[in-house]
């Protein structure tokens, strides 16, 4: 998707000159009010807005041509959602199914993932704002678009049903192979979702690239949360009952966690969190804590938050970690960039998704 | 009833019906496209649609009579002093009793609905048909219902384009004026109190479908 955009926004420019990523999920995040919504809205047709919006070999619109939303047909899911009221909730789905584009997924496998076999026969007017979120989504798939976007999608479902509809979104996604745009404004659905995104401030790019990248720079946000973490693709290598213990398999690392993935040799993302990292310059075998992994020590930055605290940034060779330390043990450990230490990762740790 | 009596109530049923008929087909599809419309065009389109309901009849009468009459830019259709020229007028005159509700109605929808419908492929005449027209119908059909009372109650437009001719252009509100003039009260009571009945009807429908509307 090859975007050369500029649209005049209240008080600002919205100026986007980039090539997003054609498969996988990618999200467009920053603080509110910062464009995210009018990108959406150009590439899905509704705002013309000057430039260009190329996606794949198709020109969708530059200084000559513009093709129109139904041309395009991408899905597009919103807060509010757009439900025809004069149908029911069955009805909204086969109207997707009649126009869908072939190879999509059964209903059944679309309704069980996002929840609302049960609502099938209700009018849209009885459905809460949660409810009618996860309809507009499940109408959206059905249609089996050549994209999806996805804007907020998730704003009105509780924290709960947030986590199963996005895990089992995940799912879906990966069976349908729709590469999907998605802005996003809660750090949950960003870190579970998300493969690469690209951070929009006053209609400016600050930051582009993987999840990671995202989630460690500097500039942005994340980094300085309280839960901030990366995000990594590990393999189920094996499961000990006795301890119930997984091995998890992350590029040549081995990572011990009380999660149980679903079965033998899947892949899982893994969220391993900064509080949940530790260093130590020894290889421990006394400690408690289960995982041990070589790294080399790449940065050491001031975290604003909380006071006393640094964050470090954990070169493994095939991943990055980061690990909040406090800036006594960086005194007392003598650490420094370049570095090679240990990286300690507690195995109750977050690791799962969510 | 004598035939008196029945000519005008059949001549005004027939006008109202295939007044609401041609608005349906034209005023409702302009009521979409207002709806969907900004800017001046909008602002200027609107005004002119209401215009009848603030212009004395026997006005925009006068003005149809030069277009339409014998030495008038349309005058070689002979339309005036006919059923079609009092359906011309009739059309122009209930206009804004069409387009208002149907344009509310449509501008109820939000915009997002017509987004989902364009994404799912639906290209403009698709999604007023599918999605408009189902989703405004009680709106629709207030327009439809206001339109056919107002033209059953229509005066001076159809005295100025229409004439008077018995069984051909008389109907319902002037038969009541010319037995009044003569006089014949007893006529004049039978005619206004069916329409009197007939528009309460009417208005009763409109107000109970607009309750029903605003509910679902």
């Amino acid at each position: 998707m090859k975007l050369d955009i500029c649209h005049r926004l209240s008080g600002f420019d919205l100026r986007l000159k980039t090539d997003l990523p054609d498969t996988g999920i990618t999200a467009i995040t920053g603080p509110s009010g910062a464009g995210k919504t009018t990108v959406l809205r150009m590439i899905a047709g509704f705002v013309r807005g000057q430039g260009s919006v190329q996606f794949k070999d198709r020109v969708l619109q530059d200084e000559t041509v513009f093709v129109p939303a139904e041309a395009r047909k991408f899905g597009y899911v919103t807060q509010d959602g757009g439900l025809f009221s004069h149908l029911s909730v069955d009805q909204n789905l086969g109207f997707a199914e009649r126009r869908a584009r072939a190879g999509g997924v059964p209903r059944g496998a679309v309704c069980a993932a996002l929840g609302i076999e049960h609502l099938l026969s209700h009018r849209t007017s009885h459905l809460s704002g949660g409810e009618r979120q996860r309809v507009c989504l499940a109408r959206s798939l059905l249609a089996n678009p050549e994209l999806l976007l996805l804007d907020e999608p998730f704003s009105a479902l509780d924290e709960e049903s947030r986590a199963k509809v996005v895990v089992n979104l995940q799912g879906l996604l990966q069976e349908l192979k729709i590469p999907v745009l998605l802005v996003v404004h809660e750090f949950a659905s960003l870190v579970s979702l998300a493969d690469s995104g690209l951070y929009l401030e006053q209609g400016t790019v600050r930051a582009q690239g993987s999840l990671n990248r995202l989630l460690m720079h500097p500039d942005l946000p994340f980094a300085q949360k309280e839960n901030a973490c990366v995000v990594l693709n590990a393999r189920f290598a094996e499961y000990d009952s006795r301890f119930a213990l997984a091995r998890l398999r992350i590029g040549q690392h081995f990572i011990s966690t009380s999660a149980r993935p679903d079965h033998l040799g899947s892949t899982t993302r893994i969220r391993i969190r900064a509080n949940d990292v530790s260093i130590s310059c020894q290889k421990q075998s006394g400690s408690s804590i289960q995982n041990s992994i070589a790294v080399k020590l790449l940065e050491i930055r001031d975290s604003k938050q909380p006071a006393g605290q640094v964050l470090a940034i954990l070169d493994a060779g095939d991943f990055k970690l980061m690990a909040r330390l406090t800036k006594r043990s960086v005194v007392e450990l003598g650490l420094k960039p370049g570095d090679q230490v240990f990286a300690q990762i507690k195995a109750s740790a977050a690791l799962a998704p969510d | 009833m004598s035939a008196n009596l029945l000519s005008p109530v059949l001549t005004s049923l027939q006008l109202a019906t295939v007044t609401t008929a041609v608005l349906l087909l034209l005023g409702v599809p302009l009521a979409f496209a207002l709806s969907q419309m900004r800017g001046v065009l909008r602002g200027l389109l609107e005004s002119l649609v209401a215009v009848p309901l603030v212009l004395p009849p026997t006005v925009l009468g006068f003005y149809l009579l030069l277009l339409l009459g014998a030495n008038g830019p349309l005058g070689s259709l002979g339309l005036v002093f006919s059923f079609p020229g009092l359906v011309i007028g009739s059309v122009l005159f209930s206009l804004p009793f069409m387009v208002r509700p149907a344009q509310s109605a449509f501008e109820a929808i939000p915009a997002s609905v017509f987004e989902a419908g364009a994404s799912l492929g639906l290209g403009p005449w698709q999604r007023f048909i599918t999605l408009a027209l189902p989703m405004a119908k009680t709106g629709v059909v207030s327009g439809a219902m206001l339109s056919f009372a107002h033209t059953l109650g229509e005066f001076g437009v159809v005295l100025m384009v229409g004439g008077n001719i018995p069984d051909k252009t008389r109907v319902l509100s002037i038969a009541i004026f010319d037995a009044v003039e003569q006089a014949d009260y007893a006529q004049a009571h039978i005619l206004s109190l069916a329409l009197v009945l007939f528009s309460f009807a009417a208005m009763l429908l409109v107000s109970t479908l607009a309750l029903r509307g605003g509910r679902s």
